[in-house]
């Protein structure tokens, strides 16, 4: 009888409205190796379950969580997440390890399109573009003297989190001539010194920017780390910009924030719960840019990020370690590998 | 007894809340003993004889000066220095002839305008606005039919590579984009160290993704880029202008975008302003508009006035002020033996 093949599956959230994948179909060529059979799973589910592990040997996740009751089931076949992206706070990660299950994320994938992402917003708040385009539209061309946006030179951009995407975005920043500041726990100020990044506490950077931005994880430790306490320490001229996970940031305390005057303005991609709410009070500002978890998503960042999911998936379809790997523990402890 | 070197400054200088919009540091500049300043007692769209005969130099943003201005005979006026670096708002010939000096403040737009420059590409290829519209909108579903643009290896085409042009390409270094200029008056040679492959007009046209105007307006690029011009551009291209409005017919430009000939555009200027809430331009969606502002940061003024203040002051002592336009102007008998370098 003929070796079952390694089976993948692919979260439906990858499919346009029109059933067509987000990613090229050059993508998908990476998954017609002999080994694999794969297809989108007949329903988008919001938390995958016991039944989807028990089907495949992998899938390709985009939104969905993935939880203890995902891994526990009978008969799980599961052995390797793969997410689109980098986040992984929908998913429980000791609940996999304690499964054998291999968690793997895409780091090159997100690293350009993100810190670009980043820096597009710091331009459109510098410039007040926004702003500018709707004088324009509404016939009100004289009062552009009343928006002079803020120069870069010599100001200061501080990034919470320096690592994949803050470093780059320090990289793309370079050009600017901004001073630079960096918070984040778990590096030292030798590895950042070539961006010229000076590390500070998370308060001075918040007293110092003028513009703020958000680059670290979700956990438990990052979980509401600017509140309004925090936002109060920010300048009264100073921007907040988030392109890492919505719950990083209190959204009624920005909303206050915002709608107070109290920060200059704040552009971000991700919200608390998404989609947003049409009634989100946020959406009503006109010192915001908001944008629907989607601002990185770009041609590049998609097919670059499919080929990295599918290529950990053909990886582990051929007894090869797959790049990426979260849960390093994992890898000691089960019998997938032979090269 | 020597009288003071008196400068007169344009009104549009004064921010509605009464301060300068250069901010008072760059003001001290005046504070020179040689010279007493003041603002001009109106607002004017074009400066006379009168203030021409009232100060030796003129500090000016968007009065124009005209031949007119400088002819009277009991002229004074030995300087204008405008904020900014167009100075199609200026009759150059007519202040040739009459020796006036016509300053401009490149260190002032550099990086500001080509900061902006990039702020317009970038806005287009992550499509910012369409998103921001889609998500006041809830139509969050929706955002998968608007995947954006990388630009990593993506053409960026400069149509004018001078000072600010210049200044585009090292903010853009960074994306690992493909660079191409076009500029009857650089050569090769002067941008290699940019990584910029000089090219004529119609190969940048055809090859670029983002096209950026940065000439000066002229009478060798009023209505440079045209229906033609548009016509050669790939459908997927992005057309950025911030120079000046007349570099582009603007009324191709609008069927450019409504016919969908190009993927869309990024425009600061227009070839009438200001433009009222009626323009067609207003209509598109593919479009982001802003009212010749998009450089207007605090340091951006800053730099302008801090350009035009210090040329006045160094007239003012006899010094060569910095960015001449018209240096044929030093031949009039009015400066023989007046200047040092």
């Amino acid at each position: 009888m003929a070796q079952d093949k390694f089976r993948v599956g692919i979260t439906r959230d990858n499919l346009k409205p029109d059933g067509s994948p987000i990613f090229d179909q050059s993508a998908l060529k990476i998954l017609s190796d002999p080994r694999i059979e794969y297809e989108f799973l007949s329903e988008l589910e919001s938390e995958l379950t016991p039944e989807t592990a028990a089907k495949y040997d992998a899938v390709c996740v985009m939104l969905a969580k993935i939880t203890r009751k995902t891994v526990s089931g009978p008969n799980r076949r599961l052995k390797l997440i793969a997410r689109f992206g980098v986040g992984y706070d929908t998913v429980d990660v000791p609940a996999l390890t304690d499964n054998g299950v291999l968690l793997t994320i895409t780091p090159d994938g997100v690293r350009r399109p993100v810190a670009s992402s980043a820096l597009t917003f710091l331009l459109m708040l510098a410039h007040r573009v926004p702003t500018k385009d709707r004088l324009v539209r509404e016939g009100r061309w004289a009062e552009r003297i009343n928006y002079f946006g803020t120069g870069l030179s010599g100001r200061t951009l501080g990034s919470i989190g320096v690592g994949n995407i803050g470093s780059e975005l320090f990289r793309l920043a370079m050009p600017f001539a901004m001073r630079h500041l960096g918070y984040d726990p778990y590096i030292t100020q030798e590895s950042v010194a070539p961006l010229g990044v000076r590390l500070v506490g998370l308060d001075a950077l918040l007293l110092e920017s003028d513009f703020v931005c958000v680059n670290c994880p979700l956990n438990e430790q990052t979980r509401h780390l600017i509140g309004s306490r925090e936002l109060a320490l920010m300048k009264r001229t100073a921007y907040l910009i988030n392109t890492a996970r919505g719950p990083i940031v209190d959204e009624k305390a920005l909303y206050q924030a915002l709608s107070e005057n109290k920060i200059a303005g704040a552009a971000i991609d991700v919200f608390e719960q998404e989609p947003t709410p049409a009634d989100n009070p946020l959406l009503k500002l006109d010192n915001i840019i908001v944008t629907p978890h989607h601002i990185c998503l770009t041609d590049e960042c998609i097919n670059t990020v499919a080929a990295s999911v599918f290529n950990a998936c053909r990886d582990l379809a051929n007894g090869r370690v797959p790049k990426n790997v979260v849960n390093q523990q994992v890898l000691g402890q089960v019998p997938y590998f032979h090269q | 007894m020597a009288d003071k070197f008196r400068i007169g400054v344009t009104r549009d200088a004064i921010s509605p809340s009464g301060e300068p919009i250069c901010g008072r540091e760059a003001l001290k500049i005046l504070d020179d003993p040689r010279v007493e300043w003041e603002y001009l007692p109106e607002s004017v769209s074009v400066l006379t004889a009168d203030h021409a005969s009232r100060y030796d130099a003129l500090c000016v943003l968007s009065p124009r000066v005209t031949r007119e201005t400088v002819s009277r005979s009991d002229r004074r006026l030995k300087l204008v220095a405008r904020w900014g670096v167009g100075y199609d708002s200026v009759d150059v010939p007519a202040l040739t002839e009459q020796g006036v000096l016509l300053t401009i403040t490149p260190d002032g737009v550099r990086r500001p305008v080509a900061s902006s420059v990039m702020a317009f590409m970038l806005a287009l290829a992550h499509r910012l606005f369409t998103k921001d519209r889609l998500t006041r909108e809830g139509r969050w579903r929706e955002k998968s039919d608007f995947l954006g643009y990388g630009l990593m290896g993506k053409t960026l085409g400069v149509v004018g590579v001078g000072n600010i042009g210049k200044e585009v390409f090292r903010l853009a270094k960074p994306w690992n984009m493909v660079h191409l200029g076009c500029d009857p008056y650089v050569p090769q040679s002067a941008v290699s160290d940019l990584g910029v492959k000089m090219v004529d007009l119609p190969t940048l046209l055809k090859t670029a993704d983002y096209i950026s105007v940065n000439t000066l307006l002229s009478e060798e690029t009023r209505g440079l880029i045209g229906a033609r011009e548009f016509g050669l551009m790939k459908p997927t291209a992005f057309f950025i202008n911030t120079a000046r409005g007349p570099v582009v017919d603007e009324k191709a430009l609008v069927d450019a975008l409504k016919t969908h000939r190009i993927a869309g555009a990024a425009i600061d200027v227009f070839e009438s302003e200001p433009i009222g809430a009626d323009h067609p331009i207003n209509q598109l969606d593919n479009v982001i508009l802003a009212p010749h502002a998009v450089c207007h940061t605090d340091e951006c003024m800053r730099l302008l006035g801090e350009g035009a203040f210090g040329a006045a002051v160094a007239v003012a002592n006899a010094h060569r002020p910095r960015h001449i336009v018209n240096a044929e102007a030093l031949a009039h008998p009015q400066w023989a033996g007046k200047l040092h370098a």
